[in-house]
């Protein structure tokens, strides 16, 4: 048992925290959040330039063949700084699920251009409330002649206009069970009958509700096999998650250093405020918390890099996380006091994407629906007896 | 079982792995099975720490020194296992015992081997350790801590015990109260102020103190949660110097090391996770008003928000077992966290259980038609116990806020 990181995982973490520190000042990034872009774009192409952006490919294809656990901790950097970007939407959904379940072609044709920085993908698998399970899914794909034709909306397709390549999931086939039926199709982004409603998001990340009327996909265009969709987006889904709660532990660890520093500069009643006990259990609980959360996404990527059920652990740590985050975040605007009310308050960027990471990728109901599932209906795992492990 | 070893990828260079290896995978089952087999369920529990329990304890205790695992850490000769143990042999077996839920039993060895055993070969003269180690690895002898007063709760460096220096000996007077297992003990661990016109930290020792020497009076007193403690009166009791641990006026830092150490030991998260699965095991079956519990959408809401809060405590813990194995690492920290944690738990579990019983939840033990055996209405008793035994919450919150976060000292 050890809960150490490896050397190489320790190095990659002090060169990316050293890069991220100088290059993302956090006024720098509340000035990028404002672009059109809504993140920027030579950083993204620095960071491919470092191999960061397809770290997770193999290196056949680009990549650097990082685990789930190892791209947490780099995401946990990246999170520090609220770094925005589509990397959630690029890399580990469209991305990730090339990898899992594209063709040659496919994975040669996307996965080197999104490692190099140069190619963008959205992925449009949420509707109404961008729950991300299969029961969400109504938009339909009718078989023709040479392919298929997709109808239906797709909300909450994050940088949807700057993509050129879409991943859309629809049904093919009814079914009682939700997740049969699904199937996954690689769509031009600009494709006749494609409209973007553009959406401004809490966070200000750039996102598009997109019509789909009639659009014409080729049979060679699809990802895996016809009806089988959900084979391949539940595992991405699930590793997408892990890696998005080391983003979130690190906004949730950058914010209570915001908090923690003001608390000890910050003058009332003859005193640093961070002297009063009052603050000083605020600090302290949030810092306990946002280090359970941290391990709690570990474990999560672990389990997964090692093939061991993992569903449990993955929505267990996502809903902790989702509190903890969102607490810690609170805490350091609330810190603040009336300047953490302020619109350029360097609080606010951890502030607002806390929440929408919470929301995201289901949040904190969903999670423990899941989890509710998992020990009331199912047979327990008995995880220390089979697998030795230390947690159960 | 699957052979968990084809698990196990070769442990090259270090690096994160949530398992245990196959040799403490091998240790942990053996002290599971040795435990199912040998030690009564009459320790069940916190509610063993009574007078009557201590002779099954003692005997349970023995069986245990004598396959070594008493004090697997200590060096060979004071009876330990030295380098020949598994690693984190100890960490396994107080998990153990809190995964049979013989929390009472687990708390005894902490005192005993964790906090007394580990500052005495840390600091105690050879002489101290000669006479005191075997007989402690070898459970011929129990302990009481004697840290706090009635004026010195939290605040243990406010203690005025005093001990006045004569000659060979020392001359103890003063009160303690919440001695638990004082009855029972042969020495007390006891904190006094050994310099005198010295206030708060500085100028306190700690001294081994017989527990039947003249001058000391130990009256038992009953808690909430149905254990027992006791006050002692010490009335100028005499102790001689060689009985003093360390040097003088060092006690303050002897004292929280060890507790830096152990907090965690005392602190494991199984007392809270393991009584929570039961309850989740029984809620899946059980029915209230006609209605099976677990189709009820709030029951099930609630339990899993429970599931995850303590599977942040169960990590915690982890972290901050897997981080002390290294011995030149002192987990305060984490060790605080774990307290505060669990006591923000402790309460809120029992809370929740009680609450989704309904009315049947308060049943005690002595109504047959009690679910599980009435013993969530007595934990409810226990959770008030959790928020002030090792050091409240608060005052751990600070130790976190003052000692890590690099927090400063309110000042008037």
């Amino acid at each position: 048992m050890d809960v150490k990181l490896s050397e190489e995982q320790q190095m990659m973490v002090d060169v990316a925290r050293e890069f991220l520190r100088a290059t993302c000042p956090l006024d720098t990034v509340r000035a990028w959040e404002r672009l059109p872009m809504g993140h920027s774009v030579p950083v993204w192409k620095q960071m491919a330039e470092m191999g960061w952006i397809g770290a997770i490919f193999p290196e056949s294809h680009g990549g650097m063949g990082f685990g789930t656990l190892d791209l947490t901790l780099l995401m946990k950097e990246m999170g520090r700084v609220a770094l925005p970007g589509p990397f959630l939407s690029t890399v580990l959904l469209a991305g990730c699920t090339v990898l899992r379940g594209g063709t040659e072609q496919h994975k040669r044709d996307i996965l080197p251009g999104i490692a190099a920085g140069d190619l963008q993908l959205s992925f449009a698998l949420g509707e109404a409330s961008a729950r991300p399970d299969a029961a969400t899914v109504r938009t339909s794909a009718q078989r023709i002649d040479d392919g298929y034709v997709l109808n239906g909306t797709k909300h909450f397709v994050e940088f949807a206009e700057q993509a050129s390549r879409m991943v859309v999931v629809a049904r093919t086939s009814a079914s009682d069970v939700p997740e049969s039926g699904l199937t996954i199709f690689l769509v031009d982004a600009k494709a006749p009958g494609i409209e973007y409603v553009p959406l401004r998001t809490l966070a200000l990340q750039p996102q598009a509700k997109v019509l789909l009327k009639d659009v014409r996909v080729r049979a060679s265009d699809i990802i895996g096999r016809v009806d089988h969709g959900w084979e391949i987006l539940d595992p991405v889904i699930q590793a997408a998650t892990a890696i998005v709660c080391g983003y979130m532990s690190g906004l949730a660890e950058g914010a209570h250093e915001l908090g923690l520093q003001y608390s000890k500069e910050r003058i009332q009643f003859g005193q640093p405020i961070g002297a009063f006990q009052a603050i000083q259990n605020y600090l302290a609980t949030a810092w306990a918390k946002n280090l359970m959360g941290e391990y709690l996404g570990y474990y999560a990527a672990w389990l997964i890099d090692n093939g061991l059920p993992s569903r449990e652990a993955v929505s267990t740590a996502k809903a902790f996380v989702g509190y903890s985050a969102v607490e810690s975040t609170q805490l350091a605007t609330q810190l603040h006091g009336g300047l953490g009310a302020t619109v350029d308050a360097r609080t606010t960027p951890f502030l607002r994407w806390a929440k929408q990471l919470q929301q995201t990728l289901g949040n904190c109901q969903y999670h423990e629906k899941i989890v509710a599932r998992e020990i009331l209906d199912k047979d327990p795992l008995h995880l220390d007896e089979k697998y030795a492990i230390a947690l159960s | 079982m699957i052979d968990h070893a084809v698990y196990w990828s070769s442990r090259g260079e270090a690096s994160m792995d949530f398992r245990y290896t196959p040799e403490e995978q091998r240790f942990r089952l053996e002290v599971r099975r040795f435990i199912a087999g040998h030690c009564p369920r009459e320790l069940t529990g916190y509610h063993e720490i009574h007078a009557e329990h201590v002779p099954l304890e003692m005997e349970f205790l023995k069986k245990m020194a004598a396959k070594g695992w008493l004090g697997a850490a200590f060096p060979k000769e004071y009876g330990g296992l030295g380098e020949e143990r598994v690693p984190m042999s100890e960490y396994i077996l107080i998990d153990e015992l809190h995964h049979a839920d013989f929390e009472g039993v687990a708390l005894t060895i902490t005192y005993l081997v964790g906090i007394i055993g580990n500052t005495l070969l840390q600091v105690g003269s050879e002489e101290l350790k000669r006479e005191f180690l075997p007989q402690m690895l070898n459970a011929d002898v129990r302990f009481a801590i004697a840290y706090s007063e009635p004026d010195a709760g939290n605040d243990i460096a406010s203690i005025c015990t005093r001990a006045v220096d004569d000659g060979d000996d020392f001359i103890i007077t003063g009160h303690k109260r919440f001695i638990t297992c004082a009855d029972t003990s042969d020495y007390m661990w006891t904190l006094v102020r050994s310099e005198p016109g010295t206030v708060r930290h500085q100028g306190l020792s700690i001294l081994l103190m017989k527990s039947d020497l003249p001058g000391i009076t130990i009256q038992v007193f009953e808690m909430m949660n149905g254990i027992q403690t006791c006050e002692v009166y010490l009335d100028e009791v005499r102790v001689p110097k060689r009985y003093l641990v360390g040097t003088r006026g060092n006690g303050w830092r002897y004292l929280m090391e060890a507790l830096s150490r152990e907090r965690m030991t005392m602190i494991n998260f199984k007392a809270v996770s393991e009584p929570f699965e039961r309850f989740v095991q029984w809620v899946r079956s059980a029915e209230m008003d006609g209605e099976a519990l677990a189709a009820d959408p709030v029951v099930r809401q609630s339990l899993a928000n429970m599931h995850v809060k303590i599977a942040g405590g169960k990590m915690l813990q982890l972290v901050a077992g897997a981080r002390a194995a290294d011995k030149n690492y002192i987990p305060t920290l984490e060790a605080a966290a774990c307290k505060m944690y669990r006591a923000m738990l402790s309460w809120e579990k029992a809370t929740l259980a009680l609450d989704i019983m309904r009315s049947q939840g308060l049943l005690t033990a002595d109504s047959p038609e009690a679910p599980l055996d009435g013993w969530w209405a007595a934990e409810y008793g226990w959770a008030g116990h959790e928020l002030s035994g090792g050091g409240g919450m608060d005052l751990n919150r600070k130790i976190i806020a003052q000692q890590g976060l690099g927090l400063p000292r309110w000042s008037n």
